[in-house]
């Protein structure tokens, strides 16, 4: 331990009872210097060049991505407070979560939609930087570390998308899971340890939450601290401000300016966050509803198990190539390139992406291979059709509300309706737009030259006060067939609360 | 940056926020309501499924009971008197869910179990080695509670006339000797179709035997509660055999109706 003291802290010892009485100069001095020392404070600086805080620089994704990781974070923890991560009581929770607690369906739909939201400004963020070459120099490390916070983005809402414990996410994170056990020789041990055994339940679930929860918040926290120490201590530039900064200067007028973080920068994130918070409340009032399907069945497997959207390019890929080249190779190499793409830039100068139209092309040629990827990766795309169970499932879908949900319980009279016989003029209004489209895809049947006749029926049964039991039934036979005649069909408990409430209009299926 | 255009922009967006979470406290009360009702009809549509696949073997399509089998969930007895009956001190809702989930050590009727056991109805709770999560259970709970009102009168249904299957039809007829080669031959024998290793009843004379064999009862209701409570009438000779096999649990309903039209052509 250091025994002397200092001339300097002699002089603050001494002169602190005469800054305590009257000296103001002094005590601004001290104020400036606890501000400067501050752990808090220090992160952003005081004063701003204009170019930097400009809209066309950055189109503040950096702002928005810290947005809505605070947005995760104070749902997220609203959210652990009625959560219960059990098999057994993780539905359920939800379910009280959006029907018993106040305001528990805003923090869910908030959360949710916030996590995905934040994947978008994430990706928007890096094409934008690498769109800048602005991963030069400095900012080298800087991009590396962009890369762990996307990755961990991607984890989030991946880990995060289990734990509703509902049919979908159940299956999309058992395939998802199921990826790893093609690496040789270690894979179905990774497996196992990724779900906590052969198959995912109270151990897999109890992984997933505390990954959510802790693991990789306290590892995004730490690599944003990182990033953002050094995109504001170490490299605060602009888009085209580096060598060739006399050709920018040109071309920005306010080049040269400066814009203190006290009062303009915080008012403009201040409004950013009040417009951006309106706006995804009026969404998630009007528009968006966090899904959520039946309780996880591991006995079922749903008829559609399709990956959350974000992964969609990663479940066509698996459509059309080997399991471990296109499911574990590619994503790796993918991510280590993107990791090296700073490295492998030599050149002296940031340019424009009109500059670089080798960066350009390959920015095109990815998002191309992702949007068509992402449209083999679904449910719809590439799997084997049977058309009677095509019809039967766009009527009643698995793990959504069925067509009959959105005709309205009044609507729908009880009786039996045969396809091109006269009872069915007995259904007046949508229920009877229905009707006519489902006869008309029945009648489509019979294009198969091997049918020969293909008839429709939909019962419908006062089954309880205020439910009704419909079932739809395609009868069908083949011309050439020893076979009787086939039959499929699937029936649907309509209830008069849930009919009456649903949000979206009816949709008819068009051929 | 104008400072005082931000000033407004921010007070603009403060106001707009503040509305928004205003009119969203005002009607939580009206949502959480409805939301709760939404919740309560989804569990009954899903328990009217589950009655389906797992219930309606023994209590009946629409909880009617089936003979000494199930008794019935959808009378006045069930909803005024069966607490009473058993003793049950807590609520209805709750004395179905404990019977599904638990079942019965011991019957409260006699029984016809069809395998010559005395066995009641089984546990159907996943930790008792069912099918049904606890949540299901609750489910089923809700979707018999709702016959109340048609239990006890205060509603009644619009029935719709639905056409028997016509036991003429050539079609069924041929769908019921696939069903009876496949699953009945193996112990009955039927005109020309003589394979079988179980000496089981003879059928090739039920289209005039299984009318007249119990009063009140048509051909296919005696056969159908022949194989759904083989018990509930046996054929001096039969006691034992029945005993030993039953066919309730072979047989689907469709089965059931097609394998009736065609042995009772």
């Amino acid at each position: 331990m250091d025994m002397f003291i200092s001339d300097k802290h002699l002089h603050h010892i001494s002169s602190l009872p005469e800054s305590l009485k009257s000296d103001a100069v002094e005590k601004k001095a001290w104020r400036r210097t606890g501000h400067r020392e501050s752990f808090l404070l220090h992160m952003r600086p005081r004063v701003y060049r204009a170019e930097a805080v400009a809209f066309t620089a950055t189109y503040y994704l950096g702002f928005f991505s810290v947005f809505f990781l605070l947005l995760e974070c104070i749902t997220g923890l609203v959210l652990m407070v009625y959560y219960i991560p059990t098999p057994d009581q993780a539905y359920g929770s939800i379910l009280r979560l959006t029907s018993e607690v106040p305001f528990g369906w805003l923090m869910r739909d908030l959360h949710r939609l916030g996590g995905e939201c934040m994947i978008i400004v994430v990706v928007l963020h890096m094409v934008r930087v690498f769109g800048a070459g602005a991963y030069r120099g400095k900012a080298r490390f800087t991009w590396v570390t962009g890369i762990v916070l996307m990755l961990c983005t991607l984890m989030l809402a991946f880990s995060g998308y289990l734990l509703p414990w509902d049919q979908l996410a159940f299956w999309a994170v058992t395939i998802g899971t199921g990826i790893t056990e093609v690496i040789p020789g270690v894979g179905t041990l990774i497996t196992v340890l990724i779900r906590g055994g052969s198959v995912i339940g109270q151990d897999g679930l109890l992984r997933f939450y505390l990954l959510h929860i802790l693991v990789l918040p306290l590892v995004m926290i730490l690599f944003t601290s990182i990033h953002y120490y050094r995109v504001v201590r170490l490299h605060n530039t602009p888009v085209n401000v580096g060598n060739d900064h006399e050709r920018s200067a040109e071309k920005r007028p306010e080049n040269g300016r400066t814009v203190k973080l006290y009062p303009s920068v915080t008012l403009l994130e201040l409004f950013l966050s009040f417009a951006l918070l309106s706006a995804m409340i009026a969404f998630v009032v009007f528009i968006y509803d966090a899904p959520l399907g039946n309780h996880a069945d591991p006995n079922h497997t749903p008829v559609n198990t399709r990956a959350p959207w974000f992964f969609l390019w990663l479940q066509g890929l698996l459509k059309i190539g080997d399991s471990f080249l296109v499911g574990i190779c590619l994503p790796v190499v993918l991510f280590g390139l993107l990791c090296a793409v700073p490295y492998l830039d030599h050149s002296k100068q940031r340019k424009t992406l009109k500059e670089r139209p080798f960066s350009a092309a390959i920015l095109v040629l990815s998002t191309l291979v992702f949007m068509i990827m992402s449209f083999f990766g679904l449910p719809s795309h590439g799997t084997g059709k049977n058309p009677v169970n095509e019809i039967l499932q766009h009527i009643n879908p698995e793990e959504q509300a069925s067509l009959f949900h959105h005709l309205g319980y009044d609507n729908i009279g009880p009786g039996v309706y045969v396809t091109y016989s006269k009872n069915a003029g007995r259904a007046v209004g949508p229920f009877r737009s229905f009707l006519e489209t489902f006869a008309d895809n029945v009648n489509q049947l019979t294009q198969d030259p091997d049918v020969s006749e293909a008839r429709g029926i939909v019962l419908v049964e006062e089954w309880q006060e205020n439910l009704k039991k419909i079932t739809v039934r395609i009868q069908w036979s083949k011309e050439y067939s020893d076979d009787p005649d086939r039959s499929a069909e699937t029936i649907i408990y309509l209830f008069r609360s849930i009919s009456g409430d649903t949000p979206s209009p009816p949709r008819v299926r068009q051929q | 940056m104008n400072i005082n255009r931000l000033v407004y922009m921010l007070i603009c967006a403060a106001i707009v926020t503040t509305v928004v979470l205003f009119c969203l406290v005002a009607s939580e009360k009206t949502r959480l309501a409805r939301a709760g009702a939404l919740q309560r009809g989804k569990a009954i549509e899903h328990g009217a499924a589950l009655y389906s696949l797992h219930c309606r073997t023994c209590h009946g399509n629409r909880g009617e009971g089936i003979g000494q089998l199930g008794p019935p969930l959808n009378d006045e007895h069930f909803f005024r008197h069966r607490l009473k009956e058993v003793g049950w001190q807590a609520t209805l809702e709750d004395y179905i869910s404990a019977t599904t989930a638990h079942g019965r050590m011991m019957g409260t009727r006699p029984i016809y179990a069809g395998n010559g056991s005395t066995a009641v109805m089984p546990g159907w709770n996943e930790k008792y080695g069912g099918p049904l999560r606890a949540d299901e259970i609750a489910e089923i709970s809700r979707f018999i509670l709702n016959w109340e009102a048609t239990a006890l009168g205060r509603v009644t249904l619009e029935q719709i006339e639905l056409s028997r299957m016509n036991l003429a039809d050539r079609k069924n007829s041929a769908e019921g000797e696939h069903v009876f080669v496949e699953k009945c031959s193996r112990c009955h024998v039927f005109r020309d179709i003589d394979r079988a290793q179980i000496p089981g009843p003879g059928l090739s004379g039920l289209s005039t035997i299984a009318p007249q064999r119990r009063e009140g009862y048509e051909g296919i209701d005696y056969l159908k509660e022949s194989v759904m409570i083989p018990k509930a009438y046996l054929v001096d000779g039969y006691t034992e055999l029945a005993d030993e096999h039953s066919c309730g649990a072979v047989l689907s309903f469709s089965d059931l109706e097609s394998v009736g039209s065609f042995l009772l052509q």
